[in-house]
């Protein structure tokens, strides 16, 4: 190959040329990068204050200049989706939030913005899991206090879904979490027994109840807990604490009547004598009857219910020759009453002792 | 006594490598300081206030044409022009008054917010670079006609922080007919040139695009509309610049001064409104695929982005050309996409990926390049998703723009400058003439294997001149059966062939 000579002081001088070029350039650069990050740092203080007085438009344009200026800014980008989420423009912001889980995909706060606006728009199993990527994710600051409210808001999107099973799942994650918070265990305590879930909800209001024994709000969860295990007992028990220290307490009153009538009415209580017995399965079933007459009502009977309000009147009207016999009859006529009027009339009900001492029955 | 000058002995191929790299790197460095002019500039004018805003493009404008007129003159061309002008004239001469030129009075115009890009003014100081360095390491005339579009490659791949479509761009557009070691050189600076952007500026791409899925099939109707528009809309863009620039350029002295002037107080005005057309736009790229604006918006945006660009470039206001095609083509394909959203039976994509999709249309219509349209929307986006309808839609705006405006946009450019350059889009289209196309066939004889004396069918026929030089009459043989005659060649046959009138009469003698 043809071989040329070049010259080295020729190619020294061009290296050393662009060598100072280059530091001149680093130079300017410097320069460059400070003024856009100052730029930047003053375009989203303003932004930031024009949000804080709710002129979301304005700090729109502002976070705008600054992310324009300083592109890989997680915080600015989040502030401007903030700001387009208080104005309603929710594909917008789901898009610069996309932009900051593309950098880092387990920063927790653009999921929970996600999630919100998911159940803003109704997608429920979206913001579930952005809420559970929210929840789990990476909080830069107070992480404990961070992830416990993300999950309180999730229960919320969940409960406004009625998603039962998974509210149970996420409190009793909260429940593990907010052991030292009273005021949590006790909303987590109601909300439990609101899902569903009384052998929990009963747990954990026994816990807040042993930290505060005068808490009588808790103490009437206990006694809802224990009425929906059919614990009528241990329910009266916790009604009467509740009362006890706070006697005007209408729930723990409200609730302590239906207990006190569910006892006096359930035929199936050990101790009974056979003639109590018996009054009580004939008043169980004359309710069931009642029960039923009133669901009839404006409808076309069946011609098997009337038989069997028929037969049923005429049971209750005759005097029993053995009392313990006719009391399992009267039972067994009550239930079946009972559930002839739920066939018809669906499950709700006037008659609540009526309905949970069957329940216990047919437990 | 005279010092005997240091040398050392380097290959011609070697030398032409190692300045393909200091290129690459003095263009960037040159392209990252004309980047920092700009956005510095802009900072202290257009977003001072908003008089300043109104009356920046102007004076802007006036700078910026006062420069090119009276102190850098070879300033004043098209940067991909003038580079391919050191290619087939001047032997690779760029001055280096015209990259100081390119640099302050385009940092002025566009920094000052008309609506015009700096890539092609960053080409054209990659290329003056490069030239620059190809004199003081005295390279072979050869070399240096093939230097500036190395030059040029480093700058548009700097400008755009794309070193492929930097690549693309100058073997589409600038040289048509280029060899291995070229490519290499290209690829080196654009390659070096980006590094040391990215060492400055940052490594993200140009534009930050969301994640996004095609949905449905049927979308790539959609597509093809996009491509349709764009290329139509190319072809309306060309002509009226040609006319509008002709019509223009009768105002001599002062009142072409105030062509400038006028377009920069009409831009001024409109960006009071539409900020976003102000500058390069490619905030408003941004802005758009990240849902910004409405569709009506969109196409505002796109329309008015391209009217003004039209009347600036027409009025010589410094700058390129680049980024307002794509630009335009962005919002045009973002408007359509957003359209479609609403009224298209099947689901559609998010409005973002119709605006990347329609970025490239607009530029494939209007530079004719349409693998560099495609490749560029793959860079500046790092999508991969994006690239089967970009390519739909570029190809139907780049075959419209061919089909509806004969002249490519740079050959019209250059004519209107007073130069005739090759189009490389007809250079790459022209059929070379080969053996097989010249020959007078002949059957079957067998001739004696003489490998120095001997043609195959499918050679380009200029190669087979120099052995016409020395024997009258050559055989044909296939690469197969090199001892089977297939044809002889002549000159009268070569003359033919080329249309020419018939050379003197030659005896053809059986070969061998």
């Amino acid at each position: 190959m043809k071989q040329q000579p070049i010259e080295i002081r020729g190619l020294t001088i061009t290296l050393a040329a662009l060598a100072i070029l280059f530091a001149g350039t680093t130079v300017l650069a410097h320069w460059y990068q400070n003024q856009r990050l100052e730029r930047a740092a003053s375009s989203f203080q303003r932004g930031s204050e024009l949000a804080r007085e709710g002129q979301h438009e304005r700090a729109i344009e502002q976070f705008r200049n600054a992310l324009a200026v300083s592109r890989e800014s997680a915080e600015y980008r989040l502030a401007l989706a903030r700001s387009l989420m208080a104005l309603g423009r929710y594909g917008e912001a789901a898009l610069q939030l996309s932009e900051v889980l593309k950098a880092d995909p387990a920063e927790a706060l653009p999921n929970l913005l996600l999630a919100r606006i998911a159940a803003s728009q109704g997608k429920t199993e979206d913001a579930y899991n952005y809420y559970h990527r929210a929840v789990y994710g990476y909080w830069p600051s107070s992480p404990e206090a961070n992830r416990l409210s993300a999950r309180w808001e999730l229960v919320d999107m969940l409960a406004k879904t009625k998603q039962t099973t998974r509210i149970v799942s996420e409190l009793l994650g909260l429940a593990d979490e907010s052991r030292d918070d009273t005021g949590a265990q006790q909303r987590i305590a109601r909300m439990l027994l609101d899902n569903q879930a009384p052998t929990q909800a009963a747990q954990i209001a026994e816990g807040v109840i042993k930290r505060d024994p005068k808490d009588f709000e808790t103490r009437t969860v206990l006694g809802r807990a224990e009425m929906e295990l059919g614990n009528y007992q241990l329910a009266r028990d916790a009604f009467r604490r509740a009362l006890a220290y706070n006697p005007k307490y209408e729930p723990a009153r409200e609730n302590m009547a239906v207990v006190n009538e569910v006892l006096s009415l359930d035929p199936t209580l050990r101790g009974l004598g056979a003639a109590e017995r018996y009054r009580r399965s004939r008043d169980l079933a004359t309710r069931a009857l009642s029960a039923l007459e009133q669901c009839l009502k404006e409808r076309l009977v069946p011609p098997e219910t009337a038989d069997l309000v028929d037969q049923a009147r005429q049971a209750l009207a005759g005097k029993p020759v053995v009392r313990a016999a006719a009391a399992e009859n009267n039972i067994a006529l009550a239930e079946e009453l009972w559930q002839h009027r739920t066939d018809l009339c669906g499950p709700k009900y006037d008659d609540e002792p009526v309905a949970r001492v069957l329940a216990r029955i047919a437990k | 006594m005279k010092k005997a000058r240091r040398t050392a002995l380097i290959g011609e191929t070697q030398r032409f490598l190692l300045l393909s790299i200091i290129i690459g790197v003095g263009a960037a460095l040159l392209v990252v300081c004309f980047h920092i002019a700009i956005e510095a500039l802009t900072w202290f004018s257009v977003d001072q206030s908003r008089l300043l805003r109104v009356i920046s493009p102007a004076a802007g404008g006036l700078a910026g044409l006062l420069l090119v007129s009276y102190v850098f003159k070879h300033a004043r061309g098209s940067g991909v022009t003038d580079t391919k002008a050191a290619v087939y004239i001047s032997d690779g001469h760029v001055p280096a008054s015209a990259v100081a030129g390119k640099f302050m009075a385009c940092a002025v115009s566009l920094g000052m917010g008309n609506p015009l890009g700096p890539e092609d003014p960053a080409l054209h100081m990659g290329a003056g670079v490069a030239s620059f360095l190809g004199r003081r390491f005295r390279l072979t005339r050869d070399r240096m006609r093939l230097i500036a579009p190395v030059g040029a490659a480093a700058g548009l791949a700097a400008a755009f922080n794309t070193p492929i479509t930097g690549v693309l761009f100058v073997i589409e557009e600038v040289v048509a007919n280029w060899s291995a070691g070229v490519l290499g050189s290209i690829v080196l600076a654009s390659v070096s040139a980006t590094v040391v952007v990215r060492w400055f500026l940052g490594s993200q791409p140009l534009f930050i695009v969301p994640e996004f899925q095609l949905t449905h099939p049927s979308e790539l109707a959609v597509h093809a509309l996009i491509g349709v528009a764009g290329g139509l809309l190319s072809v309306v863009f060309v002509k009226t610049v040609i006319r509008l620039r002709r019509r223009l350029s009768k105002f001599n002295g002062a009142a072409g001064f105030a062509r400038p002037v006028a377009a920069g107080l009409l831009v001024g005005v409109a960006g009071i409104w539409l900020p976003q057309v102000m500058g390069p736009g490619y905030d408003g790229i941004n802005g758009a695929l990240h849902n910004r604006f409405g569709w009506q918006m969109l196409l505002i945006l796109g329309l008015a982005k391209a009217a003004l660009t039209l009347v600036c470039f027409s009025a010589r206001t410094p700058g390129g050309m680049f980024a307002p095609t794509l630009f335009t083509g962005a919002m045009i394909g973002g408007g359509i996409g957003a359209l479609a959203q609403m009224y298209w039976p099947a689901p559609t994509s998010p409005a973002s990926a119709y605006v990347l999709i329609g970025m490239g249309t607009f530029f494939a219509g209007v530079f004719r390049a349409p693998m560099t349209s495609i490749f560029m929307i793959f860079e500046v986006s790092a999508s991969y998703v994006i690239i089967l309808p970009v390519m739909i839609a570029n190809t139907i705006a780049y075959l419209i723009s061919r089909q509806l405006q004969r002249t490519p946009f740079f050959t019209l450019l250059a004519a209107e400058e007073g130069l005739e350059l090759p189009s490389t889009e007809e250079q790459r289209e022209t059929q070379r003439l080969l053996v097989e196309d010249a020959m007078t066939e002949a059957h079957g004889d067998r001739i004696p294997v003489n490998p120095n004396a001997l043609l195959h069918p499918d050679v380009p026929l200029e190669a087979a001149l120099p052995l016409l030089a020395l024997n009258p009459v050559l055989p044909v043989v296939t690469r197969t059966r090199p001892y089977k005659l297939v044809g002889t060649l002549t000159l009268a046959d070569v003359h033919r062939a080329y249309g020419l009138p018939p050379a003197e009469a030659e005896p053809r003698e059986a070969p061998g």
